[in-house]
């Protein structure tokens, strides 16, 4: 198992996974590095190059979802001291924006199937969900999308 | 929001190359540190681990130790203390032995087993009682009641059975458990 043919063939796509995940280009970084890593220590080999991205996938998710669960707890602040920061660096893309608006597994499904051209059925197989549960949450992505897309203009 | 729009947006999260570079740097470096340096919380577990194992081990044994002690202390510190203590328990077994009754309760076999228990064994009079140090448990002295005996009364720390006209009862009392049955005139 080459671990750089690996990583250059899937490095761009986990990374855009943990950006959406984390919102920020310092925490989608040290959650691709952590999923990179998991890879080293991945003894079986994969059956195909379909395999291994939806192993990192789902890898990448995974620590995503822990370390939002991390941040909340351990970072959590107010409001009111929130205002007082200076603005996060965050990207002027207004679409971008919108999709950030979404809940953390919304988003990825739109960007699985959006951008990554996953299908409902190959989704569901990976993470072990219902088709149908997935289709009801894609359906209320595009709901979300729109409506906040109508509120903002 | 149109779907080219949307990929648009994603397609400016890409990493650059720099990026790039910089992450599988740091990927390659810890992968070539090995298993405990790459992975200082399992190192830390593991320490964690050892030292409660470490700490089960040797304070039970502490306290033990510390309950000897001064149960050795309370039962007379001076050597004439304990020569006094010999004196007296090699009559109550003289005349425990020259008991009939004891015969029939303590055999061979039964005294065998009460002795890998440590029991210690001895009569206020009125009674007579073989004890179990360290053990609080009913059952740990059954073995030596008659068989005839049969259960009159029971609670969580005591029982007492009818052994013919007698009435014997085994109790747990202070950490110990004692068979307590009354002394034959």
């Amino acid at each position: 198992m080459n671990i750089e043919e690996i990583y250059l063939r899937h490095v761009d796509t986990i990374y855009r996974l943990c950006h959406i995940y984390l919102k920020n280009p310092e925490d989608a970084k040290d959650a691709t590095q952590s999923t990179f890593e998991k890879l080293l220590v991945r003894k079986e080999p994969f059956e195909s190059v379909e395999h291994e991205k939806a192993w990192l996938i789902v890898c990448a998710s995974n620590l995503c979802k822990n370390m939002l669960k991390h941040w909340y707890r351990s970072k959590r602040t107010d409001v009111e001291e929130m205002a007082a920061l200076p603005a996060k660096e965050t990207p002027n893309d207004e679409t971008l924006a919108l999709l950030y608006e979404l809940d953390d597994e919304l988003r990825r499904l739109v960007y699985l199937v959006y951008y990554e051209g996953y299908r409902i059925n190959e989704i569901a197989r990976m993470d072990g969900i219902n088709e149908s549960t997935l289709r009801s949450r894609l359906a209320r992505a595009r709901e979300q999308l729109k409506l906040i897309m109508e509120e903002e203009q | 929001m149109t779907r080219k729009e949307l990929r648009e947006a994603i397609d400016t999260l890409t990493p650059d190359r720099e990026t790039k570079r910089e992450m599988f740097l740091a990927i390659e470096e810890k992968a070539s540190k090995p298993a405990l340096v790459r992975w200082p919380k399992f190192r830390r577990a593991a320490v964690v681990a050892l030292a409660v194992l470490l700490l089960a081990v040797a304070v039970p044994g502490g306290i033990r130790f510390v309950i000897q002690a001064r149960d050795s202390i309370a039962m007379g510190g001076s050597d004439v203390k304990s020569e006094e203590a010999d004196i007296v328990s090699a009559c109550q077994k003289e005349a425990v032995a020259a008991d009939v009754n004891t015969e029939e309760v303590f055999s061979a076999e039964n005294i065998d087993v009460a002795d890998e228990l440590k029991t210690a064994e001895y009569d206020d009079g009125e009674f007579q009682i073989v004890e179990i140090e360290g053990v609080e448990d009913l059952d740990a002295l059954i073995h030596l009641l008659p068989e005839e005996a049969s259960i009159i009364e029971s609670e969580g720390t005591f029982r007492k059975y009818k052994v013919g006209e007698e009435i014997w009862e085994i109790r747990i009392e202070r950490g110990n458990t004692r068979l307590i049955r009354p002394l034959n005139q």
